[in-house]
């Protein structure tokens, strides 16, 4: 392997090459301790999932502007991932070293989200009340402050308005950890191999020694914030720390670096500092600990105080680089190279891929395969060692359609088109009026500048031979005409029937009516999260698929006959009204129908009404006041609107589902006459 | 370019006024009750509109939640923190089920060549679930959104 030193500039070059027209990579970490593998060198935890969310600018733009949505794995997932990295002895395997690892993966990856800024740390109701900051103000940090983002939250946010003071003991515990990573794990690494217990305090010590120092680093190389520093020999630490011969001090083991000395030493810091500042100049600090803010507002200090742990939690999240000021009516961008910087200083160990095609640049700021190292210079210039693999990518019909079986699934593969749904019927009912369009007449029609979305579109249609492609035009097929007229008569299996000829479409399908249900996050849905909505909106408007929220996705490909249905209506109208009332919620009906016998609610309507007006059901809906439990139960319906296909959002709960223009939130359905006759 | 910024929307959180002296109602003639008075905790106004980020369908519900759900109309208890938590899970629905664009934005980037892209309502629902994990607890917290 050959590793060069990377500014971010050239890591963001590769970063666009590796998402390609994909837009999509995978993030993974790794800490060359505690990740180690005798087989395969290391092993990599899953981060989850990059997508660029590029406009008319080049990929590097939407890297630079924090143009992209971080979807990170679920505390499930992400505790799964852990375990499988962590190859420790399994006859000697112990919980305590797996939950260590754990806790300190959990408790480092909020703490690296926090200082980039991705998510905000969760201050105190009164310190936010005081921010921004209007006159000049001391802010000093403790430890905490560093690792847990605070202290960067000053500075991006209440400076200049905010100086700051880090305590030189701050700088020293971290320093400690330092040592007692380099020298308590890393240093034994060769002479007595590592052991497990070794390797499962390694990667806390290496998250906060080197996230510490690079919090330190940043403030004072890379950002505009005004330090005040103390004068050399006024901080009480030299007191304390350094060796005493007293027997005074050495009974009262001054010598050791206690806990509570070090708290107290930061408190010290804020006193010893307002001789040095003008009379009324505000000096506050910042902490996340109980007991030291504590016993500084008993000494009539200011303090910032922050939770330490409990919010925000980093997983199952869409992060993004672009988000709101706290104070300011304006952005803040985090570009996507200082997530991945931030990334690799902490866990060591940073690598990102595109599944697809396995281009990859691995990221190492200490140890790793080279046992690389370090300069001043990195910090200086912010370098790390990168390594580049690219491998030509095959095209990506050729992979996710036209041989499905030689496509190796990868857990974040993704598959299927993105476009939206609305612009794809008014695509296909323009190519079968004028028969071909040049991709330029398609641009048009779809409203997008880029021709990458413009092939999107045609890509789907073109794998399920819908269209065909001839001399840069499009051109349809009859296969095309016949969905058309389907969309046309709001013919359900029809459209699904003609749609099965597109294998991504098709896959997907089959799927859901293999299981009959899945979660949204299953795995054996062959659909990325990027496209999924899409798919679940052709699938609902042909009738195959219902989205039912905290359900998932359900089949729904039962086209029973009136009298099928019938029984089905009265036995989930009797389940229902068992548990409530006689006035059962007509959502909950029509997707008791979806979850128990696969009938699609659009089905549903036609047959309920089929069945009144024979005579086998009788139905009274009442209106009332609309729950807004369910607000988020909808699904897409196809509807001609002044004779054009439309694709609506229809809302289940409301009521006017099953009779236009009635709020019927609540039926009440009976056998009909002819029945009960 | 970059467009001229009007406030598209404000929203205040309150908290129960701590008056350090007694003051008279002289209207009243009597002191005033400290009960009938909040104090503004914090305040913030994006300068791009999240209406714009969304579908109609989803716009329309948005508004409804937000403008009429927090009106300063409506008793503070009306508006209080819970109800915006409500609002910001029916958010993140959204946001979650890809129906919110990305767009380009008013704001140019630092060079001031390059408009920003952003995910407005994503952008949105973390600026209020960090608001909500702030106050969540101050007794007598309220929100008004205009």
């Amino acid at each position: 392997m050959g590793f060069q030193l990377l500014p971010k500039e050239e890591a963001a070059k590769i970063l666009a090459e590796i998402a390609g027209d994909d837009l999509f990579m995978a993030i993974e970490v790794c800490e060359d301790i505690c990740f180690e593998d005798k087989q395969t060198g290391y092993k990599w935890v899953n981060l989850g999932e990059v997508i660029l969310k590029q406009g008319v600018e080049d990929p590097k733009t939407a890297i630079r502007l924090g143009a992209y949505e971080w979807h990170t794995p679920t505390k499930l997932s992400l505790d799964q991932y852990i375990e499988e990295a962590v190859s420790f002895d399994e006859s000697r395997r112990k919980d305590s070293f797996i939950n260590r690892v754990k806790k300190d993966f959990h408790q480092g990856f909020q703490d690296v989200i926090r200082r980039l800024m991705l998510l905000l740390p969760t201050f105190d109701p009164d310190a936010v009340c005081r921010m921004p900051l209007r006159r000049a103000t001391t802010i000093v940090p403790d430890t905490s402050a560093v690792h847990q983002g605070a202290l960067d939250f000053v500075a991006r946010f209440l400076s200049p308005m905010a100086r700051i003071r880090i305590p030189e003991v701050v700088q020293m515990e971290i320093e400690n950890q330092m040592q007692n990573y380099m020298s308590g794990i890393r240093s034994k690494r060769g002479s007595s191999g590592t052991n497990d217990r070794l390797r499962s305090r390694a990667l806390g010590r290496h998250l906060l020694s080197q996230g510490g120092q690079r919090a330190l680093l940043r403030l004072e190389l890379h950002s505009d914030v005004e330090m005040d520093r103390g004068e050399l020999g006024s901080d009480p630490i030299r007191g304390i720390i350094q060796l005493s011969s007293d027997p005074e001090d050495k009974s009262l083991g001054l010598t050791d670096t206690v806990r509570s000395f070090a708290d107290r030493l930061i408190v010290d810091t804020v006193h010893s500092h307002r001789s040095r500042v003008p009379p009324g100049h505000p000096l506050v600090l910042l902490t996340s600990d109980q007991g030291m803010a504590r016993m500084a507002m008993a000494e009539g200090m200011d303090v910032f105080f922050f939770q330490s742990r409990s919010t925000p939690d980093p997983t199952d999240k869409i992060l993004t680089g672009t988000n709101f000021h706290p104070f300011d009516s304006e952005f803040y961008t985090v570009p996507l190279t200082e997530v991945l910087w931030e990334l690799a200083v902490s866990f060591g160990g940073l690598r990102v891929k595109n599944p697809e095609s396995n281009s990859h640049l691995e990221l190492w700021a200490l140890g790793g395969p080279e046992q690389l190292t370090w300069h001043p210079l990195h910090a200086k210039d912010d370098l790390i060692w990168g390594y580049y693999q690219s491998v030509p990518k095959v095209s990506k019909r050729a992979i996710s359609e036209v041989e499905p079986s030689k496509t190796a699934r990868t857990r974040f593969a993704p598959k299927g088109y993105t476009f939206t749904p609305s612009k794809m019927l008014d695509l296909i009912g323009s190519l079968t009026g004028i028969d071909s369009l040049t991709y330029s007449e398609i641009r048009d029609i779809l409203s997008v500048r880029r021709s990458t979305t413009s092939q999107r579109y045609v890509r789907f249609l073109q794998s399920g031979q819908l269209v065909t492609e001839v001399d840069d035009h499009i051109e349809s097929t009859d296969s095309l005409r016949k969905l058309w007229q389907a969309i046309l008569e709001l013919d359900m299996s029809s459209i699904h029937e003609l749609l099965t000829a597109v294998p991504s479409y098709s896959n997907f399908c089959s799927s859901i009516h293999k299981a009959r249900r899945l979660d949204v996050n299953s795995e054996e849905i062959p659909i990325g999260k990027k496209a999924l909505p899409e798919y679940i909106a052709m699938g609902e408007m042909a009738g195959a698929i219902l989205s039912i929220p905290r359900e998932g996705i359900v089949a729904t490909d039962n086209v029973p006959d009136v009298g099928d249905f019938a029984e089905s209506a009265i036995e989930c109208y009797n389940e229902i009204s068992r548990r409530t009332d006689e006035w059962i919620l007509t959502g909950a009906w029509l997707e008791c129908l979806a979850l128990r016998f696969a009938i699609h609610p659009v089905r549903a309507r036609a047959l309920l009404s089929e069945s009144k007006e024979k005579g086998i059901l009788d139905f009274f809906l009442e209106g009332s006041t609309p729950d807004n439990r369910f607000q988020e139960h909808s699904m897409i319906e196809l509807r001609l609107v002044q004779g054009r296909p439309t694709l609506q959002k229809i809302y289940l709960y409301p009521g006017d589902f099953i009779s236009p223009g009635t709020a019927g939130v609540r039926i009440k359905i009976r056998m009909g006459k002819s029945n009960a006759a | 370019m970059e467009a001229d910024r009007t406030s598209l929307l404000r929203i205040t959180f309150w908290r129960p006024s701590r008056w350090r002296r007694k003051l008279l109602d002289v209207k009243e003639r009597s002191p005033a009750d400290e009960s009938r008075f909040l104090e503004e905790a914090y305040t913030w106004e994006p300068a791009e509109s999240i209406w714009d980020a969304v579908e109609k369908t989803d716009t329309e519900r948005l508004r409804e939640l937000l403008l009429e759900g927090f009106s300063p109309n409506k008793p503070p208890e009306a508006r209080d923190i819970h109800i915006l938590r409500n609002v910001l899970e029916q958010i993140e629905a959204i946001a979650t089920a890809g129906r919110a664009e990305w767009k380009d934005c008013q704001q140019l980037d630092e060079d001031g060549n390059t408009n920003l892209r952003a995910n407005l309502l994503l952008s949105f629902l973390h600026h209020l679930t960090w608001l909500c994990d702030v106050f969540a607890d101050v007794p007598g917290i309220s929100i008004t959104v205009r």
